[in-house]
This record gives structure tokens, C-alpha cells and sequence, in this order.
């Protein structure tokens, strides 16, 4: 974790400098708030710019890194994106103070201030490219590989021994509650976008996108282990390698403890979930103590599967390989 | 939906795969309409070439089991005929119980045209 702090330290330290030479050229009060035609319409005093620009972005990086800086623990592949979040919080959330800072350098008066809506868009784009870097850079620890077979007593397929299996499933979908709050959001772009400009409409609209995205995803268990594909092109999603997992059950889980629908870490990175409704669900065990749920109809026939899949990996270890593609 | 090839079955994949597909629509895992999985994906979950999954995705296809589309992949056809799979899953149970008993196939076929 050494490198994560070290970056998110940095971060924090980079953003200081911006103010140490920005914060002469500022009108005093400083514009803080603008409105949706880009025109200032709040206004703070000079002196409450530094505990709120540091302090904002700071609280809200170390809030986010408490459920994505996983005690160590990298997350499931397609989720590792996740661990340069609090970094790209510090990028996002500074960046947009400094674009619109950048607009009043200079002015003695603030109500002249006015901010180009590409500035915002530029800071986002900025934290969500530093969010991906900083991913390749934390040093987490990968869940280290077994072959060892299923727990005794766990739920078993009626697979042969030297069978290779393909289970195929959908995740359950809350279709009314989707389609509710596909129109709620709507309906709140279309005011919002009247009242306070189109773009800022449009970054309501935008919402639609991670909703869509947590409505439905496709499960794949197989000798190389879990894959979950969202709707959006196979997005979002994660994989687990079969080598990682020590046992399969069922469960029962709730959207609510996992904070909403989706793919969704738990603080501390105990649970990874992929929870579309309340109901029962797929739980995979894995080597590092964690664990990654997945709601599911059919959670039981999921479950034996995999469990039989780690029967077939510890046989095949002590005994040698495999099915032969004799076409 | 299960897909399942096993290395004691003599058959060759690809018939494997096929009649792993139609035993899904039998039981249910698999409806009309429903999607299989592309072929590359089932091949590198099951560790078989590509050709293999193609080749049985073409055998369902000749059977009217499947269709498929350019840029839609291969599905069960929405007017499949799940009542008759049921016979071939009665077959496939015949045939586990049959090699549990140390059954080959051969002694299998041999009871069966003996009536």
C-alpha cells in the first residue's frame, strides 16, 4: 500500500501548490458556486478556500479509500480500476475547484466570473485518466492459487470424474424498480436541464448509464472460474480465476447492505457483490479471505457446479490432465 | 444451462457439446429464443478449439435446433420442440445408469434390440 499513499499524499501535495499560486490572483470573496449558465452566483470569503479545497477532497478520498483500499487485497480482475478511485477523487474533485478558480485569476471583482462547461468536462476526463493509472501502480496482493478440492459437505453436481463443465445464468432483474427509476430520472433531467441549462441536464442524463449497467449482467462458471459480463458490451464486470476460489455456497442478500445495486465493494473489501435484487445468491470463497456474491435463481445448481469444478481441479492435480480436443 | 464434455465418453466433442445443448433445452436451463454462448467464449471455458463448438452449434443448426445470425449469434429456435429432448435425456439417464453398472455401450445397444 506503500505506493497508494504515497500517490494519494502526492496528489494532495500538488494540489496545495496549485493554490500557493493561484490564491494571490483571486478576487476576495472568492466566486464558489456557479449556476447553469456557467455565470457566479455564490460567493465565500478568500480565507475559507484552503481548508475547503484541501479539506473537501481529502475527506472524500480517504471515504472512498476505506472500501476500495482493501486492506491489501487487490480486487476481482475488472474491478482493479477501482483502487486508483480515491487518487482520481483528489484529481476530480480538486480539478473541478481549480477550473473554476482558473476562471476568476485575475478578476477584482467575482460576479464577472464566468466557467466554459469543457473546463468541468477536462477535469473529469483528467481524474478519470489518473484514476486508471494510479490502478496499474497500487501494490495490492493477488489472492494467492490452490487445487484444493470443495469443503466436505458443500453442494455437489452429478458431474463424472474427467468432466469439463460450462454453467451458463443470468442475473434476476428488478424490471419495475429499473423502469421506475429510469422515468424518475427522466423526468428530473428534463426539469433540472429547464431550470439550470442543458448540460447540466445532460450530466443528469448521464446517470442513466451506471443504472443501466447495474440491471443485469450474464454468469459464466467454468474451469477457469467466475465471469460476469454487464449489459454495456460486457461492462461493467469481474472475473475470478477457478485457482482462487476454496468452496461455493448459497446465500441470501439485500441491494441495501451493499449500499444499492450492481457491482459493489464492501468497506474493508471483505465482499464483492453483483446484487440486482433481494434474494438468493452464488458466494464463492476465495484464498485471501474474501469473498464475491452474485444474485441468482438458480444459486444452488450454481454452487454444486463450481464446488465440482474444484473436486475436478484437485483430481486432475494429483492425477495429471484433462479432456483431450479430439475434434 | 450446463455444457459438459467428459473424458470417458468416446464420442467426439463436438457430439458431446450438442447433446449437452439439447439435454439443457430438455431440463429447462436453456428456453426458445434463449442465446448460447458465443463460441469463442465456450471454447476457451472448456478448453476445446473453436472448430469444436462451431462444428456442434452447425450439427444443432442441420437439426433445427439452433439458429444462427451474423452479428446475433446462435440461439434455440423459438419454435423448438422441448417435449421431444425429453426422450433424449431418458436416453442420456439410460446410458449413466448403464456405465455405473460397468455397461458398455455396446452391451447397452445389445439389451435394447433385444427388446
Amino acid at each position: 500500500m506503500r505506493r497508494a499513499n504515497i500517490a494519494l499524499v502526492g496528489s494532495v501535495a500538488v494540489l496545495t501548490a496549485v493554490l500557493v499560486v493561484l490564491v494571490p490572483d483571486l478576487p476576495d470573496p472568492v466566486a464558489t458556486h456557479f449556476g447553469g449558465d456557467g455565470t457566479a452566483d455564490g460567493f465565500s470569503p478568500l480565507a475559507t478556500l484552503w481548508p475547503t479545497v484541501l479539506g473537501i477532497p481529502t475527506v472524500v478520498a480517504m471515504i472512498v479509500a476505506a472500501v476500495t483500499w482493501t486492506r491489501g487485497r487487490r480486487p476481482p480482475e475488472g474491478l482493479r480500476w477501482a483502487t486508483g478511485m480515491p487518487v482520481g477523487v483528489v484529481w476530480g474533485v480538486g480539478g473541478v475547484i481549480v477550473a473554476t478558480l482558473l476562471s476568476q485569476r485575475g478578476l477584482a471583482d467575482a460576479t464577472t466570473a464566468t466557467i466554459e462547461p469543457v473546463m468541468i468536462v477536462a477535469a473529469l476526463a483528467l481524474a478519470a485518466v489518473v484514476t486508471v493509472a494510479v490502478a496499474r501502480l497500487v501494490d495490492l496482493q493477488d489472492a494467492p492459487s490452490t487445487s484444493a478440492e470443495a469443503p466436505a459437505g458443500a453442494l455437489r453436481a452429478d458431474l463424472p470424474a474427467g468432466t469439463t463443465a460450462l454453467w451458463r445464468g443470468q442475473t434476476p432483474t428488478g424490471q419495475a424498480a429499473l423502469l421506475v427509476a429510469l422515468g424518475l430520472l427522466v423526468v428530473v433531467a428534463t426539469v433540472i436541464g429547464m431550470l439550470a441549462g442543458w448540460w447540466v441536464g445532460a450530466l443528469v442524463l448521464a446517470a442513466v448509464v451506471p443504472l443501466a449497467a447495474s440491471s443485469r449482467f450474464r454468469v459464466t462458471l467454468g474451469p477457469g472460474g467466475l465471469k460476469v459480463a454487464g449489459p454495456l458490451g460486457g461492462w461493467p464486470g469481474l472475473s475470478v480465476p477457478l485457482d482462487t476460489v476454496t468452496g461455493a455456497s448459497t446465500t441470501t442478500i439485500r441491494p441495501l447492505e451493499f449500499g444499492g445495486w450492481g457491482i459493489r465493494m464492501q468497506p474493508g473489501g471483505a465482499t464483492t457483490a453483483v446484487v440486482t435484487r433481494a434474494g438468493p445468491a452464488l458466494r464463492l470463497d476465495r484464498t485471501d479471505g474474501s469473498a464475491v456474491v452474485v444474485s441468482l435463481d438458480e444459486a444452488d445448481e450454481a454452487a454444486a457446479v463450481v464446488n465440482s469444478l474444484l473436486d475436478q481441479r484437485g483430481a486432475s492435480t494429483a492425477t495429471g490432465p484433462s479432456v483431450q480436443d479430439r475434434v | 444451462m450446463l455444457l459438459t464434455i467428459e473424458e470417458s465418453d468416446d464420442r467426439p466433442l463436438y457430439q458431446q457439446l450438442a447433446a449437452s445443448v439439447r439435454r439443457s433445452i430438455s431440463d429447462g436451463g436453456l428456453a426458445p429464443g434463449d442465446p448460447l454462448p458465443p463460441t469463442r467464449d465456450a471454447a476457451a471455458a472448456l478448453g476445446v478449439n473453436p472448430e469444436t463448438v462451431q462444428r456442434a452449434y452447425r450439427l444443432l443448426a442441420d437439426d433445427d435446433v439452433v439458429v444462427s445470425r451474423v452479428g446475433r449469434g446462435t440461439r434455440v429456435r423459438d419454435d423448438v420442440d422441448v417435449d421431444r429432448f425429453g426422450l433424449d435425456r431418458a436416453i442420456a439417464d439410460l446410458v449413466a445408469r448403464a456405465r455405473d453398472l460397468g455397461w458398455s455401450r455396446d452391451d447397452l445397444a445389445r439389451r435394447i434390440l433385444d427388446g
